[in-house]
């Protein structure tokens, strides 16, 4: 333990601080200690620059995340960078090895494997739920009585967390047991193994990702009350049916929305851990997801350099899918602002 | 107005110094010692169960008892143990003593003292034996967890069947002709002859082993495993066993407890507490047929880095809780055990825990008879990966190719794994 924390906890015993609080005393007092570091030099910078004042508040304010940022997200994500770098069991000292987690990498066929299983779910799960969102916000914006209810129901699934929900679908999905396989044998079709068939486990993930969809649906959904109301009288009044209102005013619209869901979407598809962790990997390795093979590499294996170095494999294979996509789709993209339309709700100005 | 200008660089400098100092990486990690190296307090880290936990503790309070002004500050973890010990050692923050098992030691031994046992104060040789690592010790046995076999006597008396022998195990020819006799009825109330079987405990029963003796190769795709995975292939077909698929979400002591097993071969120490509260169909315990299933042998290792009083207060904490008769009656609250005591003193204390019918003294039997598997290091990995490959691709999981096609290779991946 460092000396200077030891010493902490040692006078905040002597006081006879409650023992289940000893060990908040040292990070208090050290926050404490780099808020009189951050406001004096903020005083400093208040005397030297006195028109800046706005901006130092602006920099005070945001310090508390950015603090938080910069020590639990930039600092892991540097260190990351160097573990990549070594052989590291967390029990013996990390030894230096270059790029060799890289080069092993891209000569592992479970990588390869993992890539696979992860793109792929990403492919079809993402513009399924994209348009079952869709599809269901459309259906959701009608004004009838009980609507409000339809959409709780609708969104009530999004709040249930992860292993919850794949240790629920474990059972629906369970071939001796389960609700779906009763279900399809009293019909006369003998269901098939869903997670504990190879060429079943995937289609069962992504079947069970279209209960959550809720969360993109009152996205849309708010989108949808936002279109203007003068643009579909105006095409109506130029002869626009049903399909083509939904087409050329309700989609463009929506556009930007629907850019945002299918990147969160792609985004959050190729971090997809939950599911391959509680199925553990299932079999042959069909839910072997990248983040999972990630943590069975760090956390199984204890191979931290190994793991670190999936993890920048990870980052470049997101951020160049994002780009591509951002790229992609910049012709089919409708900002309003952009196309010579005007803000909604101007600012009057005062006076 | 001066004065305070003065002070503030002062100050600033001060809290910047402390804020450098707190945060700066201290020079050599110490095992967790709350604020105070040089007192002899200590911290015991854990796993298990509500109950399990309940034991240690009361052990603990015990040793604080036994030795006035010492303290003991447990540390129960109750998931993802291995992996936040893995974490607590990187981090300089392991706790003094610590739980380990002997199918783990291997991997973590860099990171334990060596210490010093005397096998003689233990049942039986092999318990020591099993917490060696390259010949020298680094944690002192304080458990043994056998396993042990219930029969459903009601089962038997209908089947027509004498009730198996209360020591000796039977063979794995009579064990395949009993179950067969058990089993009977159809669909989701079918009484199967056995409980799922566990492919290295039958493994280890039939003669064979997941390792050689010496760990440097597999040998679970030998002639030894194949014919094994294929007897226990054979029983599920015949459907005298259900298959993983079966049983998945089930649970199997409540299969016994509705008479839809004959017998329930993983019985461990900690299942008693479930049984007990079985009394129809009415039941005992019998040895595992054949040479027994592996048992595993929990440990105490002491931190590398303790030193001082706190190593003094480890050791005496780790003798206390491996060789005082007070310590090993503890392992037993109530009607369940964290593990059977490995002194001879103690081991009646399980056996009285439940009426003699029940035959706990089964246990003791298998402590004293118990194979122990070697230790390697990458357990998790090697036989991670080698457990998958068996699941995925065969019948002894959820796969449906033959044993003898896929056993081989698998075994000779691990073997190569092991060599690494």
């Amino acid at each position: 333990m460092n000396p200077t924390i030891g010493w902490i906890r040692q006078l905040a015993e002597s006081w006879g601080v409650p023992a289940v609080l000893v060990p908040l005393v040292p990070f208090l007092v050290l926050l404490v200690a780099l808020y009189a570091v951050i406001g004096l030099a903020a005083y400093g910078a208040k005397r030297a620059w006195p028109r800046a004042d706005k901006t130092i508040a602006f920099w005070l304010f945001i310090s508390p995340w950015l603090i938080g940022f910069l020590v639990f997200t930039v600092g892991p994500m540097l260190s990351s960078v160097y573990v990549s770098l070594t052989s590291w069991d967390l029990i013996t000292p990390p030894k230096f090895v270059g790029v060799a987690n890289y080069t092993e990498a891209f000569q592992d066929p479970r990588v390869g494997q993992a890539i696979k299983v992860t793109l792929l779910y990403a492919v079809i799960s993402v513009p399924l739920q994209t348009a079952l969102a869709f599809a269901v916000s459309l259906l959701m914006n009608v004004d009838l009585p009980g609507i409000r209810l339809f959409r709780t129901i609708w969104y009530l699934p999004s709040l249930v967390s992860g292993v919850a929900q794949i240790v629920l679908f474990l059972w629906v999905f369970n071939p001796q047991y389960g609700l779906v396989n009763d279900v399809l044998g009293k019909a006369g079709i003998q269901g098939p193994g869903w997670f504990n068939d190879a060429s079943w486990a995937l289609p069962t993930v992504i079947l069970m990702s279209l209960w959550t969809v809720g969360g993109a649906m009152v996205i849309y959904l708010a989108g949808l009350k936002d279109v203007p109301t003068s643009l579909y009288e105006a095409a109506a009044l130029d002869g626009a049916g049903r399909l083509r209102l939904f087409w050329h005013v309700t989609l463009p619209q929506l556009s930007p929305i629907i850019l945002f869901n299918v990147l969160t979407g792609i985004i959050g598809a190729l971090q997809i851990f939950t599911q391959g962790f509680i199925a553990n990997g299932g079999p042959k390795d069909s839910l072997l997801f990248f983040v999972y093979y990630l943590y069975d590499n760090a956390f199984q294996n204890f191979r931290m350099g190994y793991a670190s170095a999936l993890a920048w494999i990870l980052f470049v294979i997101i951020m160049a899918l994002t780009a591509v996509t951002l790229r992609g789709s910049a012709f089919a993209i409708y900002y309003e602002t952009e196309m010579g339309g005007r803000r909604r709700r101007p600012r009057l100005r005062k006076g | 107005m001066k004065l305070r200008n003065r002070l503030l660089p002062f100050g600033a400098g001060l809290a910047a110094l402390l804020l450098a100092a707190g945060c700066a990486t201290g020079s050599q990690p110490a095992a967790n010692s709350g604020g105070a190296d040089e007192n002899g307090d200590i911290t015991f880290s854990f796993w298990g169960t509500n109950s399990e936990a309940a034991s240690l503790k009361a052990i603990a309070a015990a040793f604080e008892q036994a030795n006035p002004g010492t303290k003991v500050t447990t540390n129960w973890i109750q998931a993802d143990y291995e992996q936040k010990l893995q974490t607590s050692i990187a981090a300089g923050t392991q706790a003094t003593v610590i739980e380990i098992s002997n199918t783990s030691l291997a991997g973590f031994a860099p990171s334990f003292a060596e210490q010093q046992v005397d096998p003689t104060k233990f049942v039986q040789p092999n318990i020591s034996e099993a917490l060696k690592y390259d010949g020298k010790y680094y944690a002192t046995p304080f458990t043994a967890k056998p396993k042990v076999m219930a029969v459903n006597l009601d089962a038997f008396k209908a089947a027509g069947l004498p009730a198996p022998s209360p020591t000796t195990p039977l063979s794995l020819d009579e064990f395949k002709t009993i179950v067969a006799k058990l089993s009977h009825g159809e669909g989701k109330k079918r009484v199967y002859g056995t409980s799922n079987m566990w492919f290295k405990g039958w493994l280890t029963a039939a003669g064979g082993g997941f390792y050689n003796a010496d760990a440097t190769a597999c040998t679970f795709g030998d002639q030894q495993g194949v014919a094994t995975a294929q007897y226990i292939v054979d029983l599920q077909k015949q459907r005298y066993a259900p298959s993983s698929i079966d049983i998945e979400g089930q649970d199997q002591a409540q299969w016994f407890a509705a008479g839809r097993l004959g017998t329930f071969s993983d019985f461990g120490p900690w299942t008693v507490a479930d049984f007990a509260k079985i009394s129809k169909p009415n039941w005992t315990l019998v040895p595992v047929p054949g040479k027994g299933f592996p048992m595993e042998v929990g440990g105490l290792a002491i931190a590398k880095n303790a030193s001082g009083k706190k190593l003094e207060t480890a050791k005496k904490f780790v003798e206390f809780v491996s060789t005082q008769q007070v310590a090993q009656d503890l392992l037993i609250q109530g009607n369940t055990a964290l593990g059977v005591p490995i002194i001879a003193a103690s081991t009646p204390t399980l056996e009285k825990v439940l009426p003699p019918e029940r035959n706990l003294a089964a246990f003791t039997t298998a402590l004293k008879t118990g194979l122990i598997s070697p230790s390697v290091p990458r357990e998790g990995q090697i036989s991670g990966d080698a457990d998958k490959g068996i699941t995925s691709y065969t019948p002894l999981g959820s796969g449906k190719d033959d044993v003898a096609k896929i056993l081989p290779g698998l075994n000779d991946k691990c073997t190569a794994a092991l060599k690494q």
